[in-house]
């Protein structure tokens, strides 16, 4: 084989070497974990490779994801992988998919073909289909994922040990940065960016979203919103919100930033601080408010914020966000969301580092290894703070699978909703595709068929309300069997009918009372290491995550912790104090 | 839009300050293999100023191998030189060059040279050439990273003779709030809230921000007691007149649970004493000029921010800004008693950081190299009670290595796996272990036979972990943020486990 795989087969040995060289190996997204791992995989002498990725490569990419230069921008992050790595090594072969993973031919039998399936991916979605396409196949996946210094790696596979879905996670949407911060076009993102405002003005700036623009760009409204901060004029607030909403949105206009945009903003000309909304309305945080409402609100809630982390319980904090949030939303043409509503969306932002990302991709490799060459895999966490004994790196045994998973064993989830007020299609997509990733559903209830996305015979009852369906309806108690052509999942749903659903806690329409048979309380994963050493010790929560903003759609329990504050370096020195034995 | 979002995550984590003082720092790499090229590579992605590559090899077939940044058509070519040009693609705002030379010879001409970088990166340096560029560093108090691969186990190891973190960032943040030992405005606002207390309706008691309460009732302690509370007895005593206050009031639950602030919130020096200490340092740097500043101040300044409390807004927005004021009013009294070089903004840093200052060092690795200490990892070691997982032990392992680069350098190559190189190999793990740590002869012979296999290579996979805490570490010391490891991290992929140790 020659010298190139030569230090390889001395600490590896030769048996290894061929198996790594022989195997067929599908690495599922190019991006910061994945490039690494390409990398990683094709340096260490695999020469046959698939990589799947539907993004393409974007400037904000270029600070660690190695493989791209400025020239690649807006090509497929796959293909540019491809090129880049396969130089690496002649003999490599490795093909490139710009494409979505969830696309139909990526068919459960083109997943088999895999010796075993690596996971660098930036979202639950498309982890969740991996992971089934993976069972249904029997192909080993080993999972990754980071978040900011924090990380883990684990192996999954068929009936040893737990799948990604085992245990339940809180769920979470991603968004591009730059959406936040140029090309809104959902409220949230505006939510998002008045909460970046806030840090900006009241939260220690540095960290803001903002802060770059503020201080390098010298944006429109850098210098008046410390200014406002620091005196609360009202008229240097009223000049603040001219710079926010009118002349910097022409700047960035006149700038070009929207030339390929879909859609350009609009300067609010000759905005109006008009009267905040009356706290004496009953329903004045629950209906939408004017323009002119918005602008006086933010007036007020500038002159009244407190320096502080933004707290949603805080109600100056709060109808600042609100109101600056409407704002922008006017800016683009976005449906205005009423404080209450506003409230609801305001979360929290996770960033990751490039480091843990290699930290990860390296261990990744390693499981990889042992999956190809029989050995037994572990499950790695990258922690926070060294244990007692000083790892920071912890190995512990794999869980086994959950019995009551509905995607490795053959479980059963209940759902809540008004049965005589939910139509089958948002059934369908809201709660089966939407919440439980099906691809293809089809639903029975008894012995008919309610629902088939491939039988039009079926899709005139997507109009009716659950409980007037054929078969006597869904109705409280009622057993529904999904089934996931594009997965080979089965799945029992049962149903009970809730009437009075607070729609503003569960604005889908419905509730998840378990995803699994037994205890109803979701069961956190907690680490565990055969010695005892670290009973009790929390396992990161971790989540992938490359370039996008992270919104917990849920925000932590804890109201008082800000979550950016809970990045610490992957490596630090062991606490002063050694924690007592427990 | 280009540049605007380049540095984005980066300043999420380490902020503006972290990510100015990267931009500045020019950092020298010496060794560029697969672990020293990427180390550099987490570096220059993220927009270091500027960098040295240091190498006097030429690239062969097994950089090419294992290297992103070595090309078959690079074979041949110094790997200093390929090194460099290939990692300044990667991030057009980096300045780079490369000097064609062997480290040791280098640094035994040139000993001066490791002066003029804010840190270096020492990658896969011989035996010898550690011992020249590590006694180099040391002297110039410049910081060193030493970063290592060998087969499927790898290290990095720090050497900071004085290293200064203003934000260490510790996990908790401990906050400054001098209930039992007030500033005028808390204090007046303590009196007024004892005065008043029996007359306010449940409503208004429950406004108060605990700090208040806290300073109210710590007041009257001293009054009755002369002192704070010291013993278990008084302390419960104390907590016993917060009860009393109404326990169903948030406020007054919140102020019992934050009762040890009042004797744990001194504005004595004497807690800072270690910190002090250093104002007697033979390196005058700015932060020491602050530390002797507040040496004359003679008290802690106070930091300013408080914790969120249940209150009236407008109360707690009042106490904030009584907080804000005071700080300030410290700030600037010390700014009083620094030299003027010192400018204002770091004045106000420091003393809004001082709790978390440290000032942090590590043995030196000759010192290390002369006389190893084995002790504490003894000790750990001692509880564990599985042979099967002691044996993957990261310090075993990390003893192991050592042994093997005794080998090296007596021998002028690595051991084979001959019984006669293994024996040796044996031999000199004993006398560095020297009874302390926990070897069974299997263990001995394995780990022996292991490394000689590994033929000291830069495996790509392992290589680019190490590189990574590499890196970070160099951040840390860059940006002067968070603790630095201490002093050393060993990585073994057999088990793909990791840990810090100092000996
Ligand atoms: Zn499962």
């Amino acid at each position: 084989m020659g010298d190139r795989y030569s230090d390889g087969v001395s600490s590896l040995g030769p048996q290894t070497m061929e198996t790594l060289r022989k195997a067929k190996i599908l690495v599922v997204g190019a991006g910061g974990i994945g490039c690494e791992v390409l990398k990683n995989l094709v340096l260490l002498g695999c020469e046959r490779i698939v990589t799947v990725d539907l993004d393409t490569i974007d400037v904000s990419n270029l600070n660690r994801q190695l493989l791209f230069r400025r020239e690649h921008v807006g090509q497929a992050k796959a293909v540019v992988a491809r090129e880049v790595v396969a130089r690496l090594n002649p003999r490599a072969c490795v093909e490139a998919h710009h494409a979505n993973i969830k696309d139909s031919k990526f068919s459960v039998s083109w997943f088999g073909e895999f010796e075993v399936a690596a996971n660098a991916l930036d979202n639950v979605d498309a982890r969740r289909h991996v992971n089934r396409m993976c069972l249904a196949a029997g192909v080993p996946l080993v999972e990754a994922g980071t978040t900011g210094y924090l990380g883990q790696v684990f192996v999954i596979k068929k009936g040893e040990t737990a799948c990604y879905e085992c245990f339940p996670k809180p769920s979470r949407v991603a968004y591009p940065i730059c959406t936040i911060r140029s090309t809104p076009d959902k409220p949230v993102h505006c939510v998002v960016w008045a909460k970046e405002l806030f840090k900006l003005m009241f939260g220690g700036g540095g960290e803001s979203m903002l802060y770059e623009d503020a201080a390098v760009e010298k944006s429109a409204y850098a210098g008046l919103a410390a200014e406002a901060a620091a005196t609360r004029s009202p008229a240097i607030i009223a000049r603040l919100l001219v710079a926010l909403f009118e002349t910097d949105v022409a700047k960035q206009i006149e700038a070009g930033t929207y030339k390929t945009a879909k859609t350009t903003p609009k300067p609010l000309v000759g905005l109006r601080v008009g009267t905040p909304p009356s706290r004496a309305a009953s329903d004045w945080d629950r209906r939408e408010w004017t323009v002119e409402e918005c602008a006086g609100e933010l007036s007020l809630s500038i002159q009244d914020a407190r320096i502080n982390e933004f707290d949603k319980d805080d109600p100056a904090a709060m109808s600042f966000v609100a109101a600056a949030a409407n704002l922008r939303c006017a800016n683009f043409g976005i449906e205005r969301q009423t404080l209450y509503a506003a409230k609801g969306i305001a979360g929290n932002i996770i960033p990751a580092i490039a480091t843990t990302n290699a930290v990860v991709a390296g261990l990744q490799v390693s499981e990889i290894v042992k999956v190809l060459t029989s050995q037994k895999p572990s499950y790695t966490y990258c922690l926070r703070d060294p244990t007692r004994k000083g790892y920071l790196l912890q190995p512990t045994a794999l869980d086994e699978p959950q019995p009551g998973c509905y995607a490795c064993r053959s479980g059963s989830v209940t759902v809540a909703l008004n049965t005589e007020t939910t139509k089958l299609e948002t059934f369908v997509k809201k709660f089966v595709v939407g919440n439980l990733n099906f691809v293809k559903p089809a639903l029975d209830l008894g012995e008919s068929g309610i629902y088939d996305e491939e039988d039009d015979r079926l899709s005139e009852n997507l109009g009716s309300s659950l409980s007037d369906l054929p078969a006597g309806g869904i109705k409280d108690g009622a057993i529904v069997k999904a089934t996931d052509f594009s997965t080979d999942l089965d799945l029992t749903i049962v149903v009970k009918h809730l009437p009075d659903l607070d729609d503003q806690q569960y604005p889908e329409g419905f509730r998840i009372l378990s995803d699994q048979q037994g205890p109803s309380e979701p069961k956190k994963r907690s680490l565990r290491s055969d010695d005892d050493d670290d009973v009790g010790k929390k396992a990161p929560e971790v989540e992938e995550e490359e370039d996008d903003v992270e919104i917990l759609e849920e925000p932590p329990p804890t109201k008082k912790r800000p979550k950016d504050d809970d990045v610490v370096l992957l490596l630090e020195e062991p606490p002063p104090t050694k924690k007592p034995r427990l | 839009m280009a540049t605007k979002n380049k540095y984005d995550r980066q300043l999420r984590l380490w902020g503006a300050e972290g990510q100015a003082a990267l931009s500045a720092a020019h950092v020298l790499l010496i060794g560029a293999g697969p672990t020293g090229t990427e180390a550099l590579k987490n570096l220059v992605l993220p927009g270091v100023g500027e960098f040295t590559v240091v190498d006097g090899e030429r690239v062969g077939e097994s950089d090419v191998a294992s290297s992103f940044f070595a090309r078959e058509c690079d074979i041949g070519r110094p790997r200093a030189v390929v090194a460099c040009e290939l990692l300044l693609e990667l991030n057009p705002d980096v300045r780079g060059q490369s000097r064609v030379v062997s480290p040791e010879e280098l640094f035994r001409s040139e000993p001066e040279y490791a002066g003029s970088f804010a840190l270096v990166i020492g990658a896969q340096l011989d035996p010898l050439s550690l011992q020249t560029v590590g006694e180099a560093c040391w002297k110039r108090s410049v910081p060193l990273v030493v970063a290592r691969t060998c087969g499927l186990v790898g290290s990095v190891r720090l050497q900071l003779r004085r290293h200064e973190v203003v934000e260490s960032k510790p996990e908790n943040t401990t906050w400054d709030l001098r209930v039992g030992d007030p500033f005028q405005t808390l204090e007046e606002l303590g009196r007024e809230c004892a005065g008043m207390w029996e007359s306010w309706s449940s409503f208004e008691r429950g406004r108060v921000p605990y700090a208040v309460i806290l300073a109210a009732v710590a007041e009257r302690f001293r009054r009755e007691r002369g002192v704070l509370p010291e013993t278990a007895r008084d302390k419960a005593d104390f907590r016993h007149r917060i009860t009393q206050l109404g326990g169903d009031l948030e406020n007054v639950q919140e102020a019992c649970e934050n009762c040890y602030r009042v004797w744990t919130s001194s504005s004595s020096l004497e807690s800072l004493e270690v910190r002090l200490s250093h104002q007697d340092a033979s390196d005058v740097t700015p932060l020491v000029k602050v530390l002797r500043g507040i040496a004359k101040f003679g008290r802690i300044p106070i930091a300013g921010p408080i914790p969120d409390m249940h209150a009236d807004t407008s109360q707690f927005v009042a106490l904030q800004r009584a907080y804000a004021r005071a700080a300030n009013a410290d700030a600037k009294a010390v700014r009083e008693l620094v030299p003027s070089e010192v400018p204002d903004d770091y004045v106000n840093y420091v003393c809004r950081h001082l709790r978390d200052v440290r000032i942090v060092a590590t043995r030196s690795l000759a010192d290390e190299l002369e006389s190893p200490d084995l002790e504490d990892a003894a000790d750990a070691l001692a509880e564990s009670d599985d042979p099967t997982k002691l044996a993957q032990t990261p310090v075993l392992w990390y003893v192991a290595l050592r042994a093997a680069d005794r080998f090296l350098l007596k021998r002028k190559r690595w051991p084979s796996t001959d019984p006669l190189d293994v024996k040796d190999l044996v031999a000199d793990l004993q006398a560095l272990s020297a009874g302390k740590l926990p070897w069974t002869p299997d263990t001995w012979d394995h780990h022996a036979i292991e490394l000689a296999r590994f033929q000291n290579a830069e495996l790509h996979a392992v290589a680019s972990v190490i590189a990574a805490v590499a890196a970070q570490e160099a951040v840390k010391l860059i940006a002067h943020m968070y603790l630095p490891i201490n002093h050393t991290f060993f990585f073994n992929a057999i088990n793909a486990s990791a840990a810090t140790f100092e000996i």
